[in-house]
């Protein structure tokens, strides 16, 4: 995991969490194997061939896309208790995006079995281009896959959002509620300072 | 051809944003059009209504707000298309009914039966330029596929007859929102919420054997459990219906958040959001059971749902009292 870690400017360390244990969706296909998709109830999804190699580059924090994986994202069709272990972590990077509407998840953060820090996760819809909540576009695609092909009239959006955690502090669990709508394609560490 | 934006909302099903994008042209205030945010249910013989109106929206247009909410229906779909050109031609944008089968640049075309509302704009000889809001599309559509989309309503869905309609304001059309309209639009989905049948509720299938207001809850609890327990293919059916329903009601309550804070009511517009959150996860739970092979794994969430949508109703007829209260004083 160490090898991971990245670190950028004089005092902010980045890690970008391995998510692919909890990853249960496919929201990223290439135009051959479009019918494959599933981030929407009805099949859509993002094109592959479009998105950078990752880690990409957002506001200078890296993110992971799992692009190419046979499951790329984690769609919250049932609460997710992601395994981190790290310390001194001063924010949560997200990057994802929901179907068939906007909402929001509750994110609580534990150090251990004490709870350390919660917050609401806003996303919106992935087939529009401007935000309906505090969230950020992080990539806009040119077209939308559906089971059937490229579809060129909708071109849909992967969202950026944060959370913050009050101080530095030790985290070891990011628990996010379930709401099936809701899909996290990477997560991103921030530290307060260079762990050496 | 005239400059044109596709109106985006996705707070709207296709018949009410195709409404709001053609009121705005006119310069109507969107953010206080829509606020109808109470409960309705009725079991028809084709089909299960759930619903948030509790006044038609002609009615409620014309006397709220002054404008006129013009409709034709008409059998013959040559006649129809005949009135379509003359109205579109005369200047006034004409929405009309259509199954988006038959639409060429729709995700469904050629697969998926449904009715949808698109706004025609303009007539060049044999095409049209439409503009499909729902769907985010602003083109060209042949006479003919319009023909047809129009006359599959009418093959596909029962309807008998097929449905335009178009907007002008009257002299009187209202542009100012005070507090009396906020009280009025508070009382009246308080008393929508309590069930109360009011002369001016004109709810559309009538209130001869519906339900209303917060009563429906368990109605509905009863109803959905009932249809998990139905065979796979019927539940399915019934279920994906029933979305769109649920859908449409999520959309008044966050509709209503949106007047309410055009108004500050801060906490008060605060309850409708997660209102709207709560019945969203519900329909879209519902379209996923309504699109699965196993229904059974997702009836305990759908119902947890509902009973927790029962209790943040009640609450709502308790804040809209207190914000009467205050209104009133």
């Amino acid at each position: 995991m160490k090898n991971l870690k990245k670190e950028l400017g004089d005092n902010v360390t980045y890690f970008p969490v391995p998510i692919d244990k909890y990853t249960n969706n496919k929201g990223i296909t290439f135009e051959e194997e479009c019918f494959k998709g599933n981030f929407s109830f009805g099949g859509s999804s993002f094109p592959a061939e479009e998105l950078p190699i990752s880690p990409i580059i957002y506001k200078d924090i890296p993110f992971n896309i799992l692009n190419g994986k046979d499951v790329d994202n984690i769609e919250l069709s049932n609460e997710t208790n992601i395994l981190v272990r790290a310390k001194k972590v001063e924010k949560v990077h997200f990057i994802g995006a929901c179907c068939n509407g906007d909402f929001y998840t509750n994110v609580d953060i534990y150090q251990n079995h004490v709870h350390v820090g919660s917050d609401k996760l806003f996303f919106t819809d992935f087939l529009y281009s401007e935000p309906n909540y505090n969230d950020l576009p992080f990539f806009q695609f040119s077209c939308t896959h559906s089971k059937q092909g490229k579809y060129p009239h909708v071109k849909p959006t992967l969202w950026y959002n944060v959370i913050h955690l009050k101080e530095p502090t030790e985290i070891t669990n990011i628990l996010l509620y379930e709401n099936l709508s809701m899909h996290i394609f990477a997560l991103t560490l921030q530290y307060g300072e260079i762990l050496k | 051809m005239m400059e044109f934006t596709i109106y985006k909302n996705k707070y709207h099903n296709c018949r009410n944003a195709t409404i709001s994008a053609m009121l705005k042209r006119l310069g109507v205030k969107l953010d206080y059009l829509w606020y109808q945010a109470g409960l309705y249910y009725k079991e028809l013989p084709e089909k299960l209504v759930f619903s948030p109106y509790y006044r038609e929206l002609p009615a409620d247009f014309k006397q709220n707000h002054g404008i006129n909410y013009n409709e034709e229906f008409v059998v013959d779909v040559n006649e129809f298309t005949q009135k379509l050109i003359h109205l579109v031609k005369s200047g006034h944008h004409t929405a009309i009914m259509v199954d988006i089968f038959h639409l060429p640049y729709s995700f469904y075309y050629n697969q998926n039966h449904d009715f949808h509302d698109i706004e025609v704009i303009e007539i060049r000889q044999d095409k049209a330029i439409i503009c499909d809001h729902y769907y985010q599309y602003y083109g060209e559509l042949s006479i003919a596929d319009i023909r047809k989309a129009i006359n599959s309503t009418k093959e596909n869905f029962g309807f008998h007859e097929c449905i335009l309609y178009y907007f002008t304001l009257n002299d009187y059309s209202k542009n100012e929102y005070n507090s009396n309209d906020l009280l009025k639009v508070v009382k009246d989905n308080k008393y929508a919420l309590l069930g109360e049948k009011k002369d001016d509720f004109s709810y559309f299938y009538g209130v001869e054997d519906s339900i209303t207001g917060i009563q429906t809850l368990p109605i509905i609890y009863n109803k959905i459990l009932s249809i998990f327990k139905l065979p796979q293919n019927e539940a399915n059916l019934l279920l994906s219906e029933i979305y769109k329903e649920f859908k449409d009601i999520s959309n008044s309550r966050y509709n209503l958040y949106i007047y309410l804070k055009n108004f500050s009511k801060d906490t008060l517009s605060k309850h409708f959001f997660e209102l709207s959150q709560k019945w969203g996860i519900t329909a879209n739970l519902i379209l996923r059971a309504s699109l699965s092979q196993d229904i059974t794994s997702l009836k305990d969430k759908v119902l947890k749902y509902i009973l927790e949508i029962e209790q943040y109703e009640k609450m709502s007829v308790i804040k809209l009292d207190c914000e009467i209260q205050l209104l009133s004083n």
